[in-house]
């Protein structure tokens, strides 16, 4: 029975936070457990809490910016409280929403190397990274590229690949493709896809507006509705809680609507499909 | 002479080609030409680099044909006045943080008018009146910076819609929003466009609230219309909208997948649609 | 849209150059241009090296130049009214209340501080401003205020770009100052582009520091870290050579001329 042994990758009871502006909490009642390699979509409407929810997890909030946390965050089976913000970052890896923000350097090639240097990791070592992540993301090409001449895909991925680098083991992504064009956003949750094939240790969090694609990307899905975790489920099970989702004004996938809707008159049964494939498979089957 | 027709403010543009000066030297816009009537909603879609925002910006007038010609009621849009250019055509951009010039809501929305030397009076009554039908009344007083982005992306709309322009044309409202928000943007955009007859073009990524919200979709790719047509016949066409990188929505491509030669744009379509076919086989 | 006396990247001989060298260079040719009395040459000088060496043309910075014009002009124009007579014959019309020596004066004024913006341009232009950042780093400055200095200009042309939508949404709203050529419409014009363009920047910074912080900025001071710099900035050869050779230049050039030798007279155009 290793896995009750193993040490959770996340693990978070009874918090609740406060900003240190606000009379009201932002987030109430937070228990989550993830484990190892689990990679999570978390929904919400905006002021939800979603990032909140995140910036807890980076130790972001409430080193970074202050609050008032109550209850317990582990991250590895450490109190992110007993933590300084800068030993959370080499744990855990945060993707921001507008890639702008998060390229510093001219050159892509400096961009990626940029947190190793911070870290002090040998030469040697820096270039055998650089060339390892560069050819994960697939942006080996773009190394002697400017990096405000890239386009929007291209700025993030660059962005998740200067994160990765720095081998965290636990990958927060924060709305990373609102921003961006379908090209960019095909880009950047293909990665993700990649890297948790590719990966399977690297625990991810993945908060994004595109539920049709979180439905087939993720394990694991989170309903965040005002500053609470409403729905904790398998993307299959998320989407049978249709009145707090509805609640929360969060769309299902239209295929998985449509389901839904012929399930309440009664002319769908089984498993609410997430894709249009599995939409027409489990229609020809009923 | 020509005479500017602003109550049939019909858009023609005809065999316009744009190449960026030097030393971009890029070819935007290959050639195109095509005819938005006074009071349609159109979709103009693309990937990044296909040469939408250029033509939106065209057609504008922030950038001039190298060569054919853009008109609006009649007249070139490069030839107008700088006065007289944003009463016929209104660009809203897409960031509402570069578009806030005064110190309060009001004073914002009033800022266009009185660039156009309308008297104080008249402006804040027309003013008021726009933030009364964008539910910004009681927010007169505050600084735009100090509202919500969905509220300040209202304020940005009412600054450029005082100045009564015949076409709106709205960059990527939707990016960045969450659904629900978007769709309001959406829902708001076919409210101006059915009870002013204003015509709206909207630049977008959305292509869920594109087949809801319009009747019409320009597709750019390689600085060429791909399609143009409703989004019926837009979005049967998955290979052609391939090459610049857009897929239909998730309910069309429900109808390709079934085979079905009428897609549904909504999901109720398909609800009422699967829900026939279950019963009529039922019957049998 | 290239900003001004942007970065170009290139591998040339003077892109590999150590950017001190380059600084010490531009410093010591600027100086140059003010002591020799024929700056023009200068002037053609740079413009050749900065052709040869780096593979920049002028068409690369003309825009730069052609802002210093009016400038340029100005001076001259001031020099020629307030300078001492006698004054000058064009085509062998006289027009005495324009002065030749400030005539002189001005032309090389103007070519001096042309020749100043040109030593800017060929540092700027061929150097990584992240290799000037951390060549002061290794040279002692703190590494917090050298990579500071670097992401500032690499900030630039974002905020250039945000100021050109900022001034078009100007235009949408019917605000004349854009396309204006009445210089005080423009300044108002930019005057107005400023809270925008500041709520931006600031926003834009909070989630930028967050994001350096996240990458391990503070690291060093915060985990002990000892910082790596994986670029390879040291001072070669031919830096050396290069730093030698225009010190060098300029001790033979001011021994030559003095602070301010005799003129030669442009007077070729314009006739006493």
């Amino acid at each position: 029975m290793s896995d009750l042994n193993e040490v959770l990758a996340i693990k978070i009871e009874n918090m609740s936070f406060a900003f240190s502006s606000a009379s009201e909490p932002t987030l109430k009642n937070i228990n989550l457990e993830v484990k190892k390699g689990e990679l999570i979509g978390l929904v919400g409407p905006t002021g939800s809490g979603k990032t909140t929810l995140l910036n807890i997890i980076a130790g972001v909030s409430p080193h970074y910016y202050p609050g008032n946390l109550q209850g317990k965050v582990s991250i590895f089976g450490k109190s992110s409280l007993e933590m300084s913000m800068a030993q959370i970052s080499i744990e855990v890896g945060l993707v921001m929403q507008d890639p702008d923000s998060q390229l510093f350097n001219l050159f892509v090639r400096d961009e990626v190397i940029w947190g190793l240097e911070n870290l002090g990791v040998p030469r040697e070592k820096i270039a055998e990274s650089r060339t390892a992540a560069t050819k994960k993301f697939r942006i080996n090409h773009l190394l002697d590229r400017i990096t405000y001449d890239l386009s929007g895909g291209e700025k993030q991925l660059t962005a998740i690949t200067s994160t990765f680098v720095m081998n965290p083991k636990i990958l927060l992504f924060d709305n990373p493709t609102s921003a961006l064009d379908p090209l960019g956003t095909q880009m950047v949750f293909e990665s993700i896809q990649q890297l948790h094939r590719d990966d399977p240790d690297v625990t991810i969090i993945l908060n994004d507006d595109k539920v049709q694609d979180l439905a087939v990307y993720t394990e694991r899905m989170w309903l965040i509705d005002g500053g609470e975790i409403k729905i904790d489920a398998k993307p299959e099970d998320f989407f049978t809680n249709g009145k707090i989702l509805a609640n929360a004004r969060i769309n299902m996938p239209m295929v998985t609507q449509v389901a839904y809707e012929l399930s309440q008159r009664g002319l769908w049964k089984g498993k609410l499909p997430l894709s249009v494939e599995q939409f027409k498979h489990n229609f020809s089957a009923t | 002479m020509e005479a500017l027709n602003l109550q049939d403010a019909e858009l023609i543009v005809r065999n316009m080609r744009f190449v960026y000066p030097p030393p971009k030297k890029l070819e935007a816009i290959k050639r195109v030409d095509f005819t938005i009537r006074h009071g349609e909603m159109v979709a103009l879609i693309g990937h990044n680099g296909s040469g939408k925002t250029t033509l939106s910006k065209l057609i504008s007038g922030y950038l001039k044909p190298t060569e054919g010609t853009i008109k609006i009621g009649g007249m070139e849009v490069a030839k107008m006045h700088p006065r007289v250019r944003p009463t016929v055509v209104g660009y809203v951009f897409q960031n509402p943080d570069q578009q806030v010039f005064k110190d309060s809501v009001l004073e914002d929305i009033m800022f266009g008018l009185l660039n156009l030397h309308t008297p104080p009076e008249a402006a804040e009554k027309k003013a008021r009146e726009y933030m009364e039908r964008l539910e910004l009344t009681k927010y007169a007083d505050l600084h735009p910076f100090r509202l919500g982005k969905g509220d300040r992306q209202r304020v940005a709309f009412a600054g450029i819609l005082v100045m009564d322009p015949k076409i709106l044309i709205v960059d990527e409202p939707t990016t960045g929003q969450d659904p629900e928000k978007a769709r309001e943007i959406m829902r708001l955009l076919q409210q101006l466009n059915r009870e002013n007859g204003i015509t709206v073009i909207v630049v977008t990524h959305s292509m869920d609230l594109v087949a809801e919200f319009t009747k019409r979709i320009i597709v750019m790719g390689g600085g060429e219309i791909l399609l143009d047509g409703t989004p019926k016949e837009v979005f049967s066409q998955p290979e052609i909208l391939a090459k610049t990188y857009v897929q239909p929505p998730q309910i069309a491509r429900l109808g390709l997948e079934m085979q079905w030669k009428d897609l549904p744009m909504t999901v109720d379509e398909a609800v009422e649609r699967l829900t026939a076919e279950v019963q009529k086989e039922s019957v049998r | 849209m290239r900003p001004l006396y942007q970065f170009a990247a290139g591998d040339s001989f003077i892109h590999r150059l150590d950017p001190r060298t380059k600084l010490i260079f531009a410093l010591l040719y600027m100086i140059a241009a003010f002591i020799i009395p024929y700056p023009w040459w200068m002037f053609l000088a740079i413009i050749l090296i900065l052709w040869i060496g780096a593979g920049i043309k002028i068409s690369d910075y003309l825009v730069f130049l052609l802002y210093m014009l009016p400038l340029v002009f100005t001076l001259t124009l001031i020099q020629m009214l307030i300078g001492p007579r006698p004054g000058i014959t064009i085509f062998g019309l006289g027009i005495p209340f324009l002065s030749y020596a400030g005539w002189l004066t001005g032309v090389r004024i103007s070519f001096r501080l042309a020749t100043t913006g040109m030593g800017f341009v060929l540092f700027s232009m061929t150097t990584d401003p992240f290799d000037t950042g951390m060549s002061l780093y290794k040279s002692g400055l703190k590494y917090n205020i050298a990579y500071m200095f670097a992401f500032a200009l690499r900030f630039f042309p974002l905020l250039q770009e945000e100021l050109f939508v900022i001034m078009s949404a100007l235009q949408a709203r019917a605000y004349a100052a854009v396309g204006s050529s009445n210089p005080f419409t423009i300044v108002r014009g930019i005057v107005s582009s400023v809270t925008p363009l500041g709520v931006g920047a600031l926003r834009r910074s909070q989630d930028i520091a967050l994001a350096m912080e996240r990458r391990g900025l503070g690291f060093p001071t915060e985990l002990g870290t000892t910082r790596v710099i994986f670029r390879d900035i040291r001072l070669r050869f031919f830096d050396y050579f290069i730093m030698v050779l225009s010190a060098l230049g300029l001790i033979v050039m001011i021994l030559h001329f003095g602070w301010g030798g005799q003129a030669w007279d442009p007077g070729v155009w314009i006739k006493r």
